[in-house]
């Protein structure tokens, strides 16, 4: 394998050498820097190898094949199994438990499993982004079919259109029983759905009253969970067929026309592509850019495909100002690590419940605004648990102690050296500074790295079979996961 | 605005400390010196610690208006029974999963503030919580935590623009969890989160010195920025995790507390209090209070689960002799609905009250229960601003100028009493204690804090591991209340020792670690 170029060294090194210059534009650059940015953003980074593959095609070409969808077939057996539970006993009912518990395990582990599967991920991360986005939590909907049903339907939507999208997401029985739906009846509303439609889903708190939510809610009532498939129905029976007044509109408005409202409405774009523009380029949006894509998003009729293409493809995505802006959330920085250092057969439990300790549990967000994100993902507790996770990775542990099952991230530092094809020490400090981390490091913490490598080794002996290399190799890579700036993507 | 936003508006921490400052590290071991000091000056101990509902606690299904018809129409499905309600007066009384709390409110420690919200309320739970715990107007947003503020006010940054922590031995706040609160956001890093003091401990001596580089420039870009923030919180959990430890170690819970979040929570704060810490305000929280559906099962475990916990947490409180320098102050975003729902639960409301407990409180009712006919459509309207009861704290309790934190003059109730409290001598010890030493491991001497009930005659002495006694620190007779021995340990070989305090009908022992 030849050497990575090493452009990129001197650029890290020039913008922290002279941090005032000129931002980077990127306009004429596409290499492997901005390859390795835009596949850390879009998927959970890259192996050297793929890294080199990817920065050799056009960036346009890379951006379709990271929109391309795939629709897996069903994993398990059990999803199409129905939950009904009436009439159960005692005994039926604590096996349903310990059953249930075990297929959200499953169910978990196979979705990072496929997280972690290749460089072209963007639909399956688009999946954490909307499962954050449209939330249920696994406390309040337990059953296992309808959480992979929901799972699946994030899936079918995640990169289509958005109208639709928020159509299917109301009548699933996941959101049905999280926010109350199958409880909001003619007559006797619940409006805890409507009001988060509004407030967290669709517009964003601002730009509707509590009349809205309450004429909403109306529209939105009658939906119930067929128990004989796991799908969800409207029964006429507890539906309120009156006439409706919602953001100035007054009709017989179903729950469907409640959401093509909702698309009616300019705050809707902005407030869909505020989010994504946070989350993809920067947590402090250019509201500029944001309002362009939101006109983009209006005149395509709220497909979601244009709007990413549009980012994937603007030279701001990949200036200074918005490389390294974010902090990893917990899956990023877990799955990063294991790509990174092409660790892809993995103990996928593991990386399921280190993610959960430091913070994100997939089908577990907090409460029903999701992960907080950025800041929110750190504090004194959580940094030091970051930096635990990264050393244990390298030297081998796990940061759960609890319930030990598996065998932890493994992964072959030797193998990992040696991949970079030299025999320097200080060559592959750089190296590995340029494939680990987003931004650059100063001169005196790249010094400590490296005599973590040559540990008294003179650098002319030093190599990758000098004696008592390996321990020297994963003390040097420990430190490097423990950087803050290995937080930072 | 959301938290999400405003968490990234958070100023730039410029220039602080890049290289963890490694005196801390010596600190660790603490000492007589800082014990003694903090006992010494008993008005710089006062602590508040805040229990936090999530979700939106329901008030009148917890202060319940028991004589009112009105609440009972309302809730056909979900209202207590009168006969089941703890009355504590004619009209008002507790649901009976509080009962534990019962006690503290006759003895006239427990106070209920009747009817707290704010204007013009807004129902979304996030906006809400932000409405708290910013001490914000409905719609202007702050950007800062209340408690934020006032740390940085009372602890400005000096010129490097690091906070001036003084003598402190601890984070100004601790909150119990794995994020920190809105309400501490400020200036700068002010509070530590953990979920357990010696893992947090261990996680960060395992981190170490990460960043051993230069100190940065002032950040240039959004990463260099997010990168300076990283390090200041990595510096801040370097410099308190070795005072979190020893004060863990240097105490014991006096009781054994329920095995249930909140009460662990607790536990984990009378611990830290208990063992010297300097800080001033602890944060505990507990969630599921949005009862949108089947309500009343899961209302009651929630209402058990907090009366058990401040019940345990009190009477830890007094056991350890720290009763009269702790407050309580429990709150929740908003109250809910009058009426229930078609779910068997409640939806989002308004104003609710506010418990406050402690000895230095004024026991009883402040204020009349909102009117039930009188409504903002269907929503209570409140009787007290939250940001009165935050005035209430910050002048009463730790005799700050409130208006320079929440911007304008919030009038105060009369709710603590802090004439009587603190200054006065301990609270009598309700039984016999002996506390763990301080510090432990020690060299040369070191203190035990211990109580009686009642004066007695009584022995304290030092055996060694074969179970001869080396020493006698007191005997003879003692007054009731608390006390402190020191033994100085000076000639005698590193080890462990046992401190044994004996009277007739009981024998106290206590392990402690002579290291040389």
């Amino acid at each position: 394998m030849k050497n990575p170029s090493t452009e990129n060294i001197a650029y890290l090194r020039g913008r922290r050498k002279d941090s005032g210059a000129k931002p980077h534009t990127g306009i004429d650059t596409w290499g492997p820097a901005q390859a390795r940015h835009l596949l850390r953003r879009t998927g959970f980074s890259a192996t050297v190898q793929e890294v080199e593959t990817v920065a050799a095609l056009p960036r346009d070409q890379v951006v379709e094949l990271l929109l391309t969808e795939e629709f897996p077939d069903k994993p398990f057996a059990w999803i199409d199994e129905p939950y009904n539970p009436r009439g159960w006993t005692r005994e039926q009912r604590q096996q349903w438990q310990a059953t249930n518990r075990e297929r959200l395990r499953e169910l978990r582990d196979w979705w990072f499993r496929r997280l972690l599967r290749g460089p072209y991920n963007l639909q399956e991360k688009m999946l954490v982004f909307w499962h954050g986005h449209f939330v249920i939590e696994q406390s309040n909907v337990k059953v296992a079919q309808y959480m992979y049903n929901y799972q699946a339907m994030l899936r079918r939507n995640a990169l289509g259109n958005f109208g639709t999208f928020v159509k299917e997401m109301y009548k699933e029985p996941a959101m049905l029983i999280y926010l109350n739906g199958r409880e909001n009846t003619a007559g006797n509303p619940n409006e805890n759905f409507a009001r988060e439609l509004l407030e967290l889903f669709t517009m964003g708190i601002g730009n509707y009253t509590e009349a809205d939510i309450k004429e909403a809610a109306r529209a939105l009532t009658g939906w119930r969970i067929r128990r004989e498939d796991n799908s969800s129905y409207l029964d006429l029976r507890r539906y309120d067929a009156d006439q409706k007044t919602f953001l100035g509109k007054s009709g017989y408005f179903t729950g469907d026309h409640i959401i093509d409202i909702i698309l009616e409405q300019d705050a809707t774009a902005l407030f869909i592509c505020r989010k994504i523009y946070s989350w993809l380029v920067n947590p402090e949006p250019d509201e500029a850019r944001v309002s362009e894509l939101a006109t983009l998003f209006r005149s395509s009729g709220y497909e979601i495909k244009p709007v990413l293409r549009s980012i994937l493809n603007s030279d701001y995505f990949y200036e200074t100002n918005n490389v390294g802006a974010i902090i990893k959330p917990p899956i990023q920085l877990v799955l990063d690590t294991a790509r990174l250092f092409d660790a892809t057969d993995q103990d996928f439990n593991y990386l399921s419940r280190a993610s959960a300790v430091l913070g994100q549990e997939l089908f577990s967000p907090p409460n029903v605004a999701g992960w907080p994100g950025q800041r929110g993902w750190i504090s004194p507790l959580l940094l030091a648990t970051r930096s635990a996770f990264g050393e244990l990775a390298i030297k081998g542990g796990r940061i759960d102690r609890k319930n030990y099952r598996g065998t932890g991230l493994s992964i072959d530092t030797m193998q990992f050296a040696r991949s970079f094809g030299t025999d320097s020490a200080r060559e592959l400090i750089d190296l590995w500074e340029q494939h680990l981390l987003t931004i650059g490091i100063d001169d005196v913490t790249r010094e400590n790295l490296l005599n973590l490598l040559l540990e008294g080794a003179e650098e002319g002996d030093w190599s990758l079979n000098y004696p008592g290399v390996e321990d020297r190799v994963k003390n040097s890579l420990a430190q490097f996961l423990r950087l803050p700036e290995f937080q930072l993507m | 605005m959301k938290r999400r936003e405003f968490i990234q508006c958070m100023l730039p921490v410029a220039g602080f400390p890049l290289v963890f400052p490694m005196w801390s590290v010596a600190k660790t071991l603490g000492g007589p010196s800082e014990l003694q000091r903090f006992l010494d000056t008993p008005e710089d101990g006062r602590v508040l610690v805040l229990i936090q509902l999530s979700g939106g606690n329901d008030g009148l299904n917890t202060v319940i208006p028991y004589s009112d018809d009105l609440y009972y129409n309302a809730r056909p499905n979900l209202a207590v029974p009168a006969s089941q309600v703890i009355g504590l007066n004619d009209d008002l009384g507790l649901h009976p999963q509080l009962a534990p709390l019962r006690p503290l409110f006759d003895e006239g420690r427990l106070a209920i503030v009747q009817g707290v919200g704010y204007p013009n309320p807004n129902r979304s739970h996030f906006k809400s919580t932000d409405i708290w715990l910013t001490a914000s107007d409905s719609d202007d947003l702050q950007d800062t935590g209340w408690l934020g503020r006032y740390f940085d006010l009372i602890a400005p940054p000096d010129a490097e623009g690091n906070p001036d922590n003084g003598d402190s031995f601890g984070p100004p706040a601790i909150q119990i969890g794995l994020t920190s609160s809105l309400a501490l956001l400020g200036k700068n890093p002010k509070g530590i989160s953990l979920t357990d003091p010696l893992a947090f401990y261990n996680l960060v001596n395992r981190q170490g010195d990460s960043h051993s580089g230069e100190p940065t420039p002032e950040p240039q870009t959004p990463a260099e920025r997010e990168l300076a923030f990283l390090r200041s919180t990595a510096a801040a959990a370097f410099e308190y995790a070795g005072d979190i430890r020893t004060a863990a170690d240097n105490s014991t819970n006096s009781v054994e507390y329920p095995d249930e979040s909140l009460a662990q929570q607790l536990a984990i704060v009378a611990k830290l209090i208990a063992g010297g810490l300097t800080t001033r305000v602890y944060i505990v929280s507990i969630k599921g209070f949005d009862t949108h559906a089947s309500q009343v099962n899961r209302h009651e475990t929630l209402l058990q689960a907090l009366g058990n916990a401040i019940a345990t947490f009190q009477q830890d409180l007094d056991n350890l002799g720290i009763a009269d320098r702790v407050v309580g102050m429990v709150f929740s975003e908003f109250g809910r609905r009058i009426r229930e729902n078609a779910s068997l639960g409640t939806d989002h409301g308004t104003a609710a009250p506010m418990i406050f407990f402690g000895n230095a409180v004024k026991g009883g009712f402040h204020g009349p229960h909102p009117s039930l006919s009188d409504t903002l459509g269907g929503d209570l309207k409140h009787i007290h601003d939250f940001r009165q009861l935050y005035a209430t704290v910050l002048e009463q309790w730790f005799s700050f100028d409130s208006q320079q934190v929440l911007g304008a003059a919030f009038p105060t109730l009369s709710l603590l009493d802090t004439t009587t409290s603190v200054k006065d001598a301990p609270a009598m010890p309700s039984e016999w204690f002996l506390s763990q030493n301080f510090p432990n491991p020690f060299n040369p001497s070191t203190s035990l804090r211990y109580g009686l009930p009642e004066s007695s005659e009584i022995d304290i002495a030092v055996y060694n591991m074969l179970g001869r006694q080396i020493a006698t620190l007191f005997r003879g007779r003692q007054s009731a209340g608390q006390h402190t021995v020191t033994w100085d340990a000076s000639g005698h070989a590193s080890g462990v020792y046992l401190i044994q305090l004996r009277s007739p009908g009981v024998k106290l022992t206590r392990t402690v670690q002579l290291v040389k």
